[in-house]
């Protein structure tokens, strides 16, 4: 059964040893970066893309390390997913990161798939983005020559579409580890739990002193063309005191600041109200 | 394009198209025919192996990219004609149906248990999300998982005392 | 788990390793592409891209002439035969409405041409090269749109055979009704009504469909296929190819699971007829994504029933109206339509008026097929929500109002003679029915009493608690045939050649347990030899819950006669009189303890005196069909924020009669409640506005992994059926009816709100409690 549509006749694999090699490689044409696989092979085999360089970039030692730098954690790009789970800085500074990846896809799709693929692919359900939403994390981007470091919310630009110039690769997820006192609240709906790709999904890190939200931040997938943070719904609640009637006005707001669409998964009107109830279920949460 | 790899401990180097995926080595290339193809984008796990012990589905990989690696197959789990405890497991708890599957089963418990030796019900259902089974509803595949960690610590434990 | 022990047996009722097992779990060469012939040509079909259209020119010349191609397939130069694609007894009750290739298409995916080449990857080009001129038609992409007035017809040609209306696209039409139901609902005290709809949904096997074919040395025709019917596909590719049945030869290898889909004879003639053309081997195994769009589906249906009672709960009337959309050919139209009715209706057989009708039509839709449940799955969902919802209106309990209306041992159902497979049915009592046991077992571990109604609460989920009966059948009646055949060989072991087929159930091992049982040797003597049409006596094949019953009967008859045989040999060589001797752990032992072993006897007879082989062949075809019931509970939680519904638990007693491998039997019911709980929740073909199905993939099609499984139980309540093999009745299909209506049910008892249109997805359970409140 190989081969719903064949693989381009000379497709060339290259192994690529440093960061130096990669940068000579990644402006020839055809070339594309290759990792794990779990999605590029997909999509080639469908015929979606159809590269004739894959420089493969597993082996790259700067791109396969997770490190705490100045009170922000840095991941590499080719880090696994199943190896940022296993990671006890990832467990006990970023718990939200490994609650939305326990239930990315498989084992097997963890063992090969980066959080740099899944960030690339950029996908509105992309499982890691509303997490490193939440957490403010900031990409560096590389290319011959310079280097840049931008907020995760500025990479997305729609479904499959990022800020990645051409000649241009995601190096390194950067995140300030936050300081302590929030409640985290993550819940995905999906039509069943393995594998299950986001009807909708929300994330959120809210911190509450003295009895009111001193900062508040929203995050929720698959309800617009980009995971995206729900900056409205923050304002409303930041520096109130969490009522019945904050919760359902939050609740509201929430819902109208969303942009789902209707897809094979669920309609945009159910996905609106989901987020609206998610808000509200996260906040009656914290309140107890 | 040339590559050296270790399957089923056995040194192996073949000439290779870039395209060609790791299943469709171990299949037509090696005859280990013993890992399936059931859907060939990842979301079944019956063509799952082992790649320097980790589970992995071989329909997602190019059989470049394994280049200087170790891959264990179904056929390389058990020794000669003895089952290994986790074969014989699925075959008393009847875990196997219509076994095309199966192959894919046993290897991901057997990277499961060689980690976690007496998982919980929830451990083994979160290792073997991967693997889908049309026939068994997964009831005796959890408890053959279970009744093989049982099997393999016995055995160990007899081999300690034979030390 | 066993309700009760069997210890009536030596080799039955045991759990007996699967005989296959050692090579499956080691990944023995077992299955159709396993094995690699030289010079094997690869075929792939090109697929239409429209749901209706007719094909004004179709140009191969390009992809001929691509090198590497060896044939190229299209309706002009192909057998134009009409056939029907469903493996069914002879005559199939199916219409012959399929072609090879046609100068029309009726789906998007539908067959236009085939390839034959080197390589996939030069096949898949040459495909590309192909070019089709079509002219598109008006597509009917619904039930109500096929039944309007006017509506494109589908299947205009002049020679198919075996439509009821094709004018109106009406595949096959069933009215039967038993005493007056009009009268009945008139002279009933309640009345409730409820309709129901289901999904397009897919079979799934993890092995796609695939066929090997090639030449033997003597250039007849072998297919090594991917089947539940060997014998049907050896018949219907004979006329498909005109060929002579015994230049075909059809081997059926290991299969990795068939739920039905495999009861379809979809690919083999085209494979066998590149072959022929070519004289070599040839390859078509179907991806993933062909599975979903060309194979075959679960027919969706609208179902509506209505029940009258009395005050005190006897039920007085039924009436159940289907209509079956078969898609755009009519495989099995008109017997999953029947069975609708046929195995649902008679479980309720207090009520003395009752009504079935329906229709089944085409639309350009994918193609309906058999599917485990086989329409029965369909009518059970309002069925059962809508004898809640009389129990709820009657304020009886909903298990109350089920004994007092379940048929019972000794009783029967007019429907039973009405409505068989496509014509009418059999006669017959039920001779073993321990379904009142099942709903007490039932009802306790799932807590009924103490969780019934009472709405628990935490946070926004809800839980609630519900239940359903049914039954299925085994086999058809005067329809189904198997037969066996036993020889023995002189170590005292048999060979026993089936013509049935294990398609992952575990039938192989089974009839052996039976052989070994009648003979009285262990299992292991027992070599058993299935699904190979030159070897292996007839066999209709595996459906309907047949083989056990069936196949089971025949392998018990061949073996009693071979019993005989040995005991004849042996009361010779003891000097005994036969009727004396018993056969116990491979000996044949006289009264006074004399005894010579089974090798012995095979020895005497195959060496020394009146030599002859031993071995018996023996058939059969019912004279009725048992059927298994079941009582199955759930409890589920609601969540009401967001519409999930979480089964927390599932409980399903099964009176299945004698369990001759109680795991093989509890692995059934467990594999087909996984499956229909994944009906129910999650598994749905989305099919767009122009007839394309737009998730045919597993990413997006979701059939349930280990995780989604709720803790479930399996109980197995001993019961004996006087004439199954060993008292056993079949199990293979009766799980699956019962999740949609118990998990409705429960959803029922969390929120109140009754849930008429599957999959159960969070959106539509939302939607339902929005309009509530």
């Amino acid at each position: 059964m190989s081969g719903e549509k064949e693989f381009v006749q000379h497709l060339q694999h290259l192994k690529i040893g440093s960061i130096e090699d990669l940068l000579q490689q990644i402006g020839e044409p055809g070339a594309r970066i290759i990792c794990g696989g779990t999605d590029l092979l997909v999509k080639m085999r469908s015929g979606a893309i159809s590269p004739e360089r894959l420089l493969d970039i597993s082996e790259i030692d700067a791109l396969r390390a997770i490190e705490e730098k100045d009170g922000r954690i840095e991941i590499g790009a080719a880090v696994t997913e199943s190896e940022i789970l296993a990671s006890e800085l990832v467990t006990v500074c970023l718990p939200l990161l490994r609650t939305a990846l326990v239930h990315l896809g498989s084992l097997q799709i963890r063992n090969r798939g980066t959080l740099g693929g899944n960030l690339v692919n950029a996908s509105p359900a992309a499982d890691s983005a509303v997490p490193l939403l939440l957490y403010n994390a900031e990409l560096i981007l590389q290319r011959a020559g310079s280097e840049r470091s931008i907020p995760v919310e500025e990479f997305f630009r729609g479904p499959g579409q990022t800020a990645l110039a051409s000649g241009e690769f995601l190096r390194t997820v950067s995140i300030p580890i936050p300081r302590e006192g929030f409640d985290p609240f993550f819940h995905k709906v999906g039509r069943r739990r393995a594998l299950a790709i986001a009807i909708a999904s929300l994330g959120a890190l809210l911190w509450v002193e003295g009895g009111v939200v001193a900062e508040a931040r929203l995050a929720a997938g698959s309800v617009a063309p980009t995971a995206i943070r729900l900056s409205r719904t923050e304002n409303l609640l930041t520096g109130e005191k969490i009522t019945p009637e904050l919760i359902a006005q939050a609740r509201e707001l929430a819902a109208q600041e969303v942009s789902p669409i209707t897809d094979i998964r669920a309609s945009a009107g159910y996905r609106r109200e989901v987020i609206g109830d998610l808000v509200e279920r996260f906040l009656n949460e914290v309140v107890g | 394009m040339q590559i050296r790899i270790i399957v089923n401990g056995r040194p192996v180097e073949r000439e290779i198209e870039a395209d060609m995926r790791l299943l469709d080595l171990l299949r037509d290339g090696l005859h280990l025919t013993g890992t399936k193809e059931g859907c060939g984008e990842g979301e079944c796990g019956a063509c799952t192996v082992l790649l320097d012990g980790q589970a992995v589905n071989s329909c997602l990989i190019l059989a470049a990219q394994v280049d200087g690696k170790e891959i264990l197959t179904v056929e390389g789990i058990s020794k000669g004609n003895t089952l290994h405890p986790i074969q014989q497991a699925f075959v008393e708890e009847g875990a196997v149906q219509c076994g095309f599957c199966t192959p894919g089963f046993i290897v991901s418990t057997y990277a499961l248990l060689k980690s976690n030796p007496a998982p919980s019900d929830q451990e083994i259902t979160s290792a073997l999300t991967g693997n889908l089974c049309r026939c068994t509803g997964y009831v005796k595949i959890v408890d053959a998982v279970h009744h093989a960690a049982k099997l393999m610590h016995q055995k160990e434990g007899r081999s300690r005392r034979a030390l | 788990m066993k309700d009760v022990q069997n210890t009536r047996f030596t080799a039955v009722g045991k759990n007996a390793r699967k005989i296959d097992g050692y090579g499956l779990v080691t990944g023995k060469p077992m299955f159709v592409t396993d094995i690699d012939l030289p010079r094997t040509l690869h075929v792939k079909i090109l697929p239409s891209p429209h749901a209706h259209a007719r094909i004004l020119e179709i140009d191969t010349s390009k992809a001929e002439a691509i090198a590497g191609v060896a044939c190229v397939l299209t309706h002009k130069n192909t057998p134009s035969r009409r056939y029907t694609t469903a493996g069914q007894g002879y005559p199939e009750p199916s219409p012959y409405d399929s072609r090879m290739f046609d100068d029309k298409v009726r789906f998007v995916g539908d067959r236009v041409a085939a390839v034959a080449a080197e390589t996939e990857a030069i096949a898949l080009e040459a495909l590309k090269a192909i070019a089709v001129r079509y002219e598109v038609l008006p597509p009917v992409l619904s039930i109500d749109e096929a039944l309007c007035p006017g509506a494109p017809v589908i299947h205009e040609e002049e020679d198919a055979t075996g439509i009821y209306d094709a004018s109106r696209n009406i595949v096959a039409d069933v009215d039967i009704d038993a005493g007056d139901v009009v009268r009945g609902f008139a002279e009933s005290d309640v009345i409730v009504e409820m309709t129901c709809e289901t999904q397009y949904a897919q079979h799934t096997p993890i092995e796609p469909h695939v066929v090997l074919s090639y030449l033997d040395e003597n250039r007849r025709l072998v297919l090594r296929s991917s089947t539940q019917v060997p014998f049907h596909v050896r018949r219907i590719i004979a006329y498909v190819l005109d060929l002579p049945i015994h230049q075909i030869r059809v081997i059926k290898p290991r299969i990795g699971g068939g739920f039905g889909a495999k009861q379809e004879v979809l690919i083999e003639d085209l494979a066998g007829l590149v072959t022929l053309r070519t004289g070599r081997p040839a390859l078509l195994e179907l991806t993933r994504h062909e599975e979903f769009v060309s194979s075959r589906v679960r027919h969706p249906m609208r179902v509506r029933v209505k029940l009258g009672a009395k005050n005190d709960g006897t039920l007085h009337a039924i009436e159940m109206e289907a209509i079956s959309n078969t898609g755009a050919y009519g495989s099995h139209g008109l017997t999953v339509l029947s069975n609708t009715g046929s195995k649902t209706l008679p479980l309720y057989n207090k009520a003395e008026n009752v009504h079935f009708f329906g229709k089944a039509v085409y639309t350009n839709l994918p193609v309906a097929g058999a599917y485990r449940g086989y329409g029965a799955t369909q009518g059970y969902f309002p069925l059962e929500m809508a004898i809640d919802e009389l129990a709820e209106r009657l304020n009886i309990d909903p298990l109350e109002l089920r004994r007092k209306n379940h048929i019972r041992c000794g009783e029967t159902s007019p429907i039973f003679e009405k409505l068989g497979e496509g014509r009418e049915g059999v006669a017959f009592t039920v001779k073993s029915c321990e379904l009142p046991r099942a709903i007490e077992i039932g009802a306790e571990k799932i807590g009924w009493v103490e969780k019934r109604g009472k709405r628990t609460r935490e946070g926004a989920w809800v839980h609630g608690i519900g239940m359903s009966i049914h039954m299925q059948g085994s086999g058809i009646p005067r329809i189904d045939m198997a037969a066996a055949t036993i020889k023995m060989n002189e170590d005292g072991s048999f060979n026993l050649l089936v013509g049935a087929t294990d398609l992952g159930t575990g039938s192989d091992t089974i009839l052996g347990q039976i052989t070994a049982e009648v003979l009285g040797v262990p299992s292991e003597k027992v070599l058993v030899i299935s699904s190979d049409t030159d070897i292996t006596p007839f066999d209709t094949g595996a459906y309907a819950s047949s083989t056990t019953y069936v196949s089971g009967t025949a392998v018990e008859r061949a073996a009693k006669e071979v019993r005989e045989q040995v005991l004849s040999v042996a009361a010779k060589m003891l000097g005994a009189e036969q009727a004396n001797l018993t056969i116990s752990d491979e000996r044949v032992v006289a009264p006074e303890g004399e005894n010579v072993t089974l090798a012995e006897v095979c020895q005497y007879a195959m060496y020394q005196v009146d030599q002859f082989q031993i071995g018996a062949t023996s058939s059969c075809v019912p004279e009725e069909s048992p059927p298994p019931f079941m009582a199955s509970f759930a409890e589920v939680a609601v969540d009401t924020e967001t519409g999930v519904i979480k089964v927390l638990k599932y409980i399903v007693a099964i009176d299945c009669g004698t369990a001759l491998n109680p795991q093989m039997a509890e692995g059934q019911v467990e594999g087909s409640i996984a499956n229909g709980i994944g009906y129910a929740l999650t598994e749905e073909m989305r099919i767009s506005s122009k007839g394309r199905v737009r998730n045919p993939t597993l990413f997006d099609y979701k059939i349930l992994g280990s995780l989604d499984m709720p803790p479930f139980e399996v109980i197995l309540v001993d019961s004996y059926e006087p004439t199954g093999p060993m008292g056993a009745k079949s199990v293979a299909e009766i799980g699956i009816n019962g999740p949609i209506p118990t998990i409705a049910n429960a959803v029922y008892d969390a929120v109140g709100v009754r849930l008429t249109k599957t999959p159960f997805t969070p959106e539509k359970v939302l939607a339902a409690l929005r309009d509530r409140s």
